[in-house]
């Protein structure tokens, strides 16, 4: 194999590996996108079921103990 | 960046009020929730490590199931789960590490595994309850530590942009 081959094979390789790359890319891409909207659909059947309206922070806040914090 | 979310900033994104259930508290509701989807969503495009306790996810899913049913708490914590990088477990090594920051602090059982966390992955710990918040600032000065309802939107941006 010359050297004229090595450099034309080894050019297809960057070429396939870009577009490899390229395909994860455009994948990630999709699946946060995926991700996002199902989170949006998560959102949204949660406020449709609602119900009662309580504050998660003093809810959580009665589960834990809390006699020895600083007010 | 590494983010360690308490239980309560959790429940504020994934919950979006409605005017009909939390009639007069509902801006204050929805400007908590905003900021805490902002940041979520951060999590989710992959800007940011979400690394949370075990005991995180049992307390979201209890608020969830109270706040809403049994199936949905149990699909938001399939969710938070899958968006999570790392889970710490009560296993001997973290047990022992939250011991040693309890036995300082005095703080709850709870809310000690829930700084550690923070502390143990060299994480920001934002929380939305002022006094947790205080006691971690005062004991533990060196962990980065945020109150989710005085964040403002720069905090969050940067949040969103790091």
């Amino acid at each position: 194999m010359d050297m004229t081959e090595v450099e034309r094979r080894l050019l297809g390789l960057d070429d396939e590996i870009h577009d490899l790359l390229r395909y994860i890319s455009i994948s990630k891409e999709r699946d946060i996108e995926v991700e996002l909207e199902n989170y949006e659909d998560m959102k949204e059947t949660i406020s449709r079921n609602l119900k009662e309206p309580l504050d998660p922070t003093a809810e959580i806040g009665k589960m834990r103990e809390k006699r020895y914090l600083v007010q | 960046m590494k983010l360690t979310i308490d239980s309560d900033v959790l429940v504020y994104a994934f919950v979006k009020p409605t005017k009909k259930i939390y009639k007069e508290q509902f801006e204050e509701f929805a400007a908590l929730h905003d900021k805490a989807d902002r940041i979520y969503k951060s999590v989710i495009r992959g800007d940011h490590e979400l690394v949370i306790p075990s005991t995180v996810l049992v307390e979201v899913a209890i608020i969830m199931s109270r706040m809403v049913d049994g199936d949905i708490a149990k699909a938001v914590y399939e969710r938070l789960k899958g968006h999570t990088t790392e889970i710490l477990y009560l296993n001997e090594n973290f047990t022992a590490y939250c011991v040693d920051k309890g036995i300082k602090t005095h703080l709850s059982g709870f809310d000690t595994v829930v700084f550690a966390c923070a502390e143990y992955m060299d994480s920001v710990f934002i929380t939305n309850d002022r006094r947790l918040f205080r006691n971690v600032k005062k004991h533990h000065p060196n962990t980065k530590t945020h109150l989710l309802r005085e964040m403002d939107a720069d905090e969050i941006e940067y949040l969103s942009m790091v």
